[in-house]
């Protein structure tokens, strides 16, 4: 049976299963206070090695949008594309994260609209493993 | 003050689509034509920076130099993504600054297929490619509908840069687009990321440009007009960098790096944005332009876009931007384009730009940004 990975390591809380648990987790600087997402013994802003593990909110906001509307380069399978809108969302801690929105239509995204972490298989690795990728669904 | 850089020379293979000519042969185009501009042969150069998008293979800088005959000069490569060509003439300035070299080259060359540019290049790992989130134009077109939200910034403002960048690159015989374009031909071009229109953004591609740089007292001997390198920034962005190859931030605060080079290259020049007469900048898109008009800190915030609408940016308005048709009508040859600006600049404060001409121009600014953070200002003055 195929297992579950990650999009990337450490930027997931573990266990993968079950999904609706896992959140995105990161780092918090306690001297310059920045967030960022995966494991880091640095903080990215300000290089400090005194952070701690943080497990982001699910909920957010949108923060700036577009819908993509040409195939993205390959390795992305050009044959299934389709128009998907994106954004930066703005977690309910301040992160900001670059996803796929998805449970929307194309021109159906504003600022500031509410959205939610949703996990699930996003391809399948060259080692038959399920990736588990994130993206965040709009709440209506 | 015997060690302070000036550019003596500068040469430009025409920026396009050339399959059958190889990468080398177009640096060679523009290394000979900056060496008789500049009336110094190949064998008087004594070091030689080459930038290149890294993609092509690592010992093109040799081997392009080699096309003049086995060198025994210093050859080195350097990769700072858009900015490259402008990391390269920083080396070569400080390497004559520093006293050991009189007569040094920096050249930059490229070849790109067409499309968007592989994610490798722009930093992207795998999962952002495959995950579909490695679209450059995305992080441009987010940028613009903030700009627009924040500021009231228009659609019509944003093609209006590209009307205008088509405009000049139609009279500049090196642009790879040398056509006019109306802004409903702009506006009408097929959406690629909301609200960014085809027509607004630059297409990669080849083409080469070289730089001839000596210390003032060597130049004496062979120009009696040299353009003086006032200064030359290169930085990286501090955190949060929510562009090309990234896919997280947080509000930090912190300057973007286009205004940190700026500020650096204004301070050392002694140069500030008032002083300018012309501006060259990294017109990736057309909306890139107003943004970045902003952060060299051109105009306040949000005034970058009446500054197009109300001419200001034209070749006659007070400050002109993208003279030669930016690397909208130019295409970017990723590390060849910082040094096509260089090119511009020197023919504008030379008054050798024909119809392009910007009236008694003295000090010319040119900006590049690249993927990862990269962001070069150079400033020129006669």
């Amino acid at each position: 049976m195929a297992e579950q990975v990650p999009f990337k390591e450490g930027c997931l809380t573990t266990p993968l299963s079950p999904l609706e648990k896992v959140r995105l987790k990161g780092v918090k600087c306690r001297a310059c206070g920045s967030l960022a997402l995966g494991e880091s013994k640095y903080c990215i802003n300000c290089t400090s090695k005194d952070v701690e593990e943080y497990v982001f909110s699910k909920y957010g906001k949108i923060y700036s949008y577009t819908v993509i509307r040409h195939p993205p380069p390959p390795p992305y399978p050009q044959e299934s594309f389709k128009p998907f809108p994106a954004a930066w969302v703005e977690l309910e801690d301040g992160l900001y994260i670059l996803s796929e929105i998805t449970g929307c239509s194309l021109d159906e995204l504003d600022f500031g609209m509410k959205v939610e972490l949703a996990l699930d298989k996003g391809w399948v690795d060259d080692k038959g493993n399920d990736v588990i990728m994130y993206k965040f669904r709009l709440i209506k | 003050m015997g060690n302070e850089a000036v550019i003596t020379g500068v040469g430009i293979h025409k920026f396009g689509r050339f399959p059958d000519k190889g990468v080398e042969e177009l640096g060679k185009y523009a290394i000979d034509m900056g060496l008789a501009d500049a009336n110094i042969e190949f064998k008087d150069v004594q070091a030689m920076f080459l930038s290149n998008s890294g993609t092509i293979y690592p010992g093109i800088g040799p081997k392009t130099a080699f096309l003049f005959g086995r060198t025994t000069i210093p050859i080195v490569n350097l990769e700072a993504a858009c900015a490259g060509g402008g990391a390269c003439l920083r080396m070569a300035q400080m390497a004559i600054k520093q006293g050991e070299y009189d007569i040094v080259l920096a050249v930059g060359v490229e070849k790109q297929p067409r499309g968007f540019l592989a994610p490798a290049i722009s930093g992207y790992e795998p999962w952002q490619a495959l995950a579909g989130l490695d679209e450059n134009p995305m992080y441009w077109a987010m940028d613009a509908r903030l700009h627009m939200a924040k500021y009231g910034t228009t659609i019509e403002q944003i093609a209006q840069v590209s009307v205008k960048n088509h405009k000049y690159g139609a009279l500049n015989p090196n642009a790879m687009y040398q056509m006019p374009m109306t802004l409903e031909q702009v506006l009408n071009s097929r959406v690629v990321c909301d609200p960014l229109t085809l027509y607004m953004f630059c297409a990669p591609n080849d083409g080469a440009a070289a730089v001839v740089l000596c210390s003032q007292k060597v130049a004496k001997k062979y120009t009696r007009k040299p353009v003086i390198l006032a200064s030359c920034a290169h930085r990286m962005n501090p955190y949060p960098e929510m562009g090309v190859g990234n896919y997280v931030g947080y509000k930090t605060g912190n300057k973007a790096v286009t205004t940190l080079a700026a500020m650096e290259a204004y301070e050392k020049a002694g140069i500030g944005p008032d002083d300018l007469s012309l501006v060259e900048l990294q017109d990736t898109d057309a909306s890139g332009e107003i943004l970045f008009s902003e952060e060299l800190l051109l105009f306040k915030e949000g005034e970058g876009g009446p500054a197009v609408s109300e001419g200001v940016t034209e070749i006659g308005g007070r400050l002109p931007i993208s003279t030669d048709g930016g690397i909208i009508s130019k295409g970017e040859p990723v590390g060849a384009s910082a040094l096509g600006q260089i090119f511009e600049v020197v023919t504008q404060l030379r008054g050798q730009a024909g119809q392009r001409q910007v009236p008694n121009a003295k000090v010319g600014l040119a900006h590049v940004r690249g993927a990862l953070g990269h962001a070069c200002v150079t400033i020129l003055k006669i």
